[in-house]
């Protein structure tokens, strides 16, 4: 069987058609996300007081989907993995950006993807984030040249983690399939137990 | 009930997966097949090395691919023995020279490459040419001035009679003397006597 995907690499559509495309994809994302009520600075905020696993379940839901599609179709002759773009490792400018990203997804209620969402769905508070992300970009752009010899630091080049660790691919996809289902059954535990915590002290009022 | 089916399908996928290992490898071999195909690498002659050694003209590291063991019994003037790369160590302004077996070479030479790193080479026939080259050098009879100018290298001697231009990396890609595009440039020696602390 010829191999199809990933599309626009094999030229099965071009430039055009690949923006159409991330037009459209761009608009299920925003969709699925507004459906999973993550338009909601209550709602995303909550997962990190531990009171609703809504976002990792997703999220892990979303990484574990992408995984095995990627793996089996690769499996099955239907995509060319290697064709994939992966992004590189660059360990301490993002190590250091993902604790100033979950800062901003704490203080504010929203990651930039979701402030889009709440915007679009007429929230006010996603207005003044979404306008403070466009501040902090272009901050960001003019204090490049300052920054660039640190962006550019901690080279590691594309890493996956099955060759970090040492693995077959398919060893790291049982593990993390592992890791996520353990996830789940923990985060329902834990929401049950809320629930439970939470109807008893209804009770006693 | 249906947790229970979702994490039993989750469970079956991921030991299908173990069994079905890496798929992608035969892709990625495909890939490196591909470059080898269509790529030449940059090579350094031992000579040339020699001279940027000596010289220390060119901003350079080397790093040796063998295993320890063949390190340990010869290598070359502060060649640095890796098993592994990581890319972060290295810097893409600086002169790279591989030393080691062809395939070992090639699939470091790709990774560099395909990571931005152009100013890497190999070393022309690894470590048995810069035996036959420069560690035991052989003299024809009747030598010229070039000839007897390389082999004076051996013994850090500056002959006169020939003069010798600066040495440049053979680029086989662009087919000239000139580094590759992006290629490292030898570095300039600072004149003497200037300031610094």
């Amino acid at each position: 069987m010829e191999i199809m995907a990933p599309f626009f690499p094999n030229g099965v559509f071009g430039d055009d058609m690949s923006l159409v495309m991330a037009l459209l994809i761009g608009f299920g994302f925003g969709f699925s996300l507004e459906r999973a009520g993550f338009g909601s600075a209550k709602k995303l905020t909550d997962q990190f007081y531990f009171k609703d696993f809504a976002v990792l379940k997703v999220m892990f839901t979303a990484i574990i989907t992408a995984m095995t599609g990627l793996f089996f179709l690769s499996w099955m002759g239907m995509i060319n993995y290697s064709q994939v773009f992966v992004g590189k490792t660059f360990m301490m400018p993002q190590v250091l950006g993902g604790l100033i990203l979950g800062m901003g997804f704490v203080i504010g209620g929203y990651c930039p993807g979701t402030s889009v969402v709440a915007v679009v769905s007429g929230k006010y508070d996603a207005v003044t984030f979404l306008l403070g992300v466009t501040f902090g970009i272009f901050v960001f752009g003019q204090a490049f040249p300052m920054l660039e010899d640190f962006y550019n630091s901690t080279d590691m080049g594309v890493v996956y983690l099955y060759d970090f660790f040492g693995t077959s691919f398919g060893v790291m996809v049982f593990a993390v399939l592992v890791m996520a289902v353990g996830m789940f059954v923990a985060a329902e535990w834990w929401e049950r137990k809320l629930a439970k915590r939470s109807a008893e002290v209804q009770d006693e009022k | 009930m249906k947790n229970k089916i979702l994490i039993a399908l989750a469970m079956l996928l991921g030991i299908i997966a173990v069994f079905a290992g890496n798929p992608q490898l035969a892709k990625k071999q495909d890939n490196l097949n591909e470059f080898y195909a269509t790529h030449i690498m940059n090579e350094i002659s031992p000579i040339e090395l020699a001279k940027n050694i000596i010289d220390m003209k060119a901003d350079m590291r080397i790093l040796d691919l063998r295993s320890k063991e063949k390190y340990n019994e010869n290598s070359l003037v502060g060649a640095e023995n890796i098993d592994k790369i990581e890319l972060y160590q290295y810097n893409k302004k600086k002169m790279l020279v591989l030393v080691g077996d062809e395939e070992a070479v090639r699939k470091a030479y790709y990774k560099f490459y395909t990571n931005g790193y152009f100013g890497v080479v190999v070393l022309k026939d690894g470590m048995e040419g810069w035996e036959n080259y420069v560690v035991k050098p052989n003299l024809a009879g009747n030598p010229n001035a070039k000839e007897i100018y390389y082999i004076s290298l051996h013994f850090l001697g500056q002959p006169t009679g020939y003069v010798e231009s600066a040495p440049a990396i053979t680029s086989p890609t662009t087919g000239s003397d000139k580094p590759a595009k992006g290629g490292a440039m030898p570095v300039k020696k600072k004149a003497p006597g200037g300031g610094g602390c």
